[in-house]
């Protein structure tokens, strides 16, 4: 559904975009990770046919980003990481106006969509929260019976259970054979919906791959104070980079080992135990620091 | 290109339901009560009047409100249009450049255009939307100008026509139009709001004095100054005197010229982009401040 072949992206004399290749193909869910201000949003921009390539070119659905604009945006919904609205109309009209210049939509959907995610349309949206301004633009695209899903860090500012409805909606559209284009940064996000990850860091993609390839992007990170020495960490299947911190022992873990490795440390007489995913952050210090 | 403007321009004027009535309700108000308050008060026998030309012909009078005719009337109508029709001119053309700025590179620099843009809406329909609004608004203004002035005209001095009160409506609503064509070209090539609004008012200012330049010479030595100027065109159409309508035609072409460049730097332009450098504004002013004139 989507093709980008060689796409640079330049403002100026920045590059924010360096050579982009990506695809991502019918009821594919694809993330887009990467640290603030990779390119995440340029290359979404170019999808959009809002920002020009300055080389290479983009495809959505075999047709031109930039000159077949009109043509392509009947097919997608695209939901942007801050959605500003209009301070005096209500987030009901707001839904109109977009349905109205789609020309398509599913209202069963919309109701439902509405209930699920808690939202009030009849409240202006200069009352709304962050996040209920995001659900605005979320119920639009999710009602708008699109064929691809362009969302663009969708779940900023949304809470917990919200978040859960989000990534139903997308199951949803994934089971239903839409295509969904997934910038994000939280990675439980990712690992419960994506298929395959492109991770870009300044303008630059350095890995794409399914899931499965990127374990080591999903490991936890666990902190444990036993009574005993642990014996044996380093040869369990899933434990990697084992440390001695004080009183502590730190390792990463891959989560579909996480039984086998609590019952071998249980052993030890655990006194103190602390287990988190590792931030964006962390992961690209450790991947993909500028050195490697 | 131009998908859905018309779905856009409904969604504008839906917007700007209250904001525009009130500033157009207040405009045409202000006029009416002038003509009004000024008919029954100030200038009401032929006397006042003569007194009040003598008093204009004065090159600094003449270069704040406009030129006088050279022919010897001395009714209401013809000095109440010396008078006013800039004073109400640069109103309508500040409102013009504030609704075609709010509904383009505002919108745009908060992100709401973005959105619209990711619909099924062509390149040029936002914009297209924002000065088709802006035209509706400008017939509103000139049709809200031209009852205004028929009737209270029509109360101070018998035997006024229409058609002078619809050239003084429509050529308003021309500047009206004008400036809102020059905020769409500032809008595209700006990248910030505030940006696009000083370079807006600017060339305002530098139209409205490159005509005081030109009416301060009471010898019309230099008229051809004048006429690159909106504001200088229309007071040459000296409404209730001779009532030309070449200069409103003059004034919509020169409107359409800067629509036109601004739809054509739309074609092209990313978004969230200007064409101008951000700063630019703050170095011309630094520029022209340490000119000899400055």
């Amino acid at each position: 559904m989507i093709e980008i072949n060689n796409v640079t992206k330049n403002f100026g004399s920045f590059t924010a975009l360096n050579d982009i290749n990506l695809k991502l193909a019918q009821g594919e869910v694809f993330a887009y990770i990467g640290p603030n201000g990779a390119g995440k949003s340029t290359t979404i921009r170019v999808l959009l046919g809002i920002l020009q390539a300055t080389k290479g070119q983009a495809k959505v659905f075999g047709m031109d980003a930039w000159k077949d604009a009109v043509e392509i945006h009947k097919r997608i919904a695209y939901v942007p990481g801050d959605v500003n609205l209009w301070p005096n109309l209500t987030g009901g009209e707001v839904i109109d106006l977009f349905v109205n210049l789609r020309g398509r939509h599913d209202n069963v959907l919309r109701q439902r969509l509405i209930k699920d995610f808690n939202l009030d349309p009849t409240k202006k949206c200069r009352t709304y929260s962050k996040g209920n301004r995001q659900k605005v633009a979320l119920v639009a695209a999710f009602a708008s019976g699109a064929d691809l899903f362009i969302l663009d860090e969708p779940t900023s500012g949304l809470d917990p259970l919200m978040e859960q409805v989000f990534q139903d909606c997308v199951l949803e559209q994934k089971n239903k054979g839409k295509g969904v284009f997934l910038s994000s940064h939280i990675m439980s996000e990712v690992e419960r919906l994506c298929d395959r990850v492109g991770i870009i860091r300044d303008g630059q993609i350095v890995q794409v791959g399914t899931l499965e390839e990127l374990r080591h992007l999903t490991r936890y990170v666990m902190k444990v104070a036993t009574e005993r020495a642990i014996e044996g960490l380093d040869s369990l299947p899933g434990v990697f980079d084992v440390a001695q911190d004080g009183d502590y022992t730190t390792f990463n873990i891959d989560t579909r080992q996480t039984g086998a490795i609590l019952h071998h440390v249980s052993q030890f007489g655990v006194k103190k135990m602390e287990s988190a995913p590792p931030s964006l952050e962390d992961l690209f210090m450790q991947h993909y620091s500028k050195a490697n | 290109m131009f998908k859905n403007t018309f779905k856009l321009t409904g969604f504008i004027l839906k917007r700007e339901k209250v904001n525009s009535t009130v500033w157009i309700a207040a405009l045409v108000g202000t006029n009416a009560l002038l003509v009004l308050l000024m008919g029954f008060s100030i200038l009401t026998d032929t006397a006042e009047r003569i007194e009040m030309l003598a008093m204009l012909e004065n090159p600094s009078l003449q270069a704040m409100i406009g030129p006088m005719h050279s022919m010897n009337t001395y009714d209401f109508g013809s000095i109440y249009t010396l008078f006013m029709l800039l004073m109400m001119a640069i109103p309508v053309a500040i409102m013009n450049i504030f609704h075609v700025i709010r509904h383009t590179r505002a919108d745009e620099e908060l992100g709401r255009y973005e959105v619209l843009r990711s619909l099924p809406s062509g390149r040029l329909s936002n914009i297209n939307a924002a000065m088709l609004s802006a035209l509706i608004l400008n017939v509103v203004i000139a049709a809200g100008f031209t009852i205004t002035m028929w009737l209270t005209m029509g109360v101070v001095e018998s035997g006024r026509g229409f058609m002078p009160a619809l050239l003084w409506g429509v050529s308003l609503g021309a500047v009206g139009f004008t400036f809102a064509a020059v905020a769409a070209l500032f809008s595209q090539l700006s990248a910030s709001s505030r940006g696009a609004m000083g370079f807006s008012f600017f060339v305002m200012a530098i139209f409205y004095f490159t005509r005081a330049g030109a009416d301060q010479d009471l010898s019309r030595e230099s008229e051809a100054l004048a006429l690159i100027s909106p504001f200088g065109l229309i007071s040459r159409s000296w409404i209730y005197v001779y009532n030309y309508w070449w200069p409103v035609l003059v004034v919509l072409g020169i409107g359409l010229v800067f629509a036109a460049f601004a739809y054509w730097v739309c074609s092209f332009r990313d978004i969230d982009q200007g064409v101008i450098p951000q700063g630019a504004a703050a170095q011309m002013v630094v520029c022209l401040c340490a000119l000899p004139l400055g």
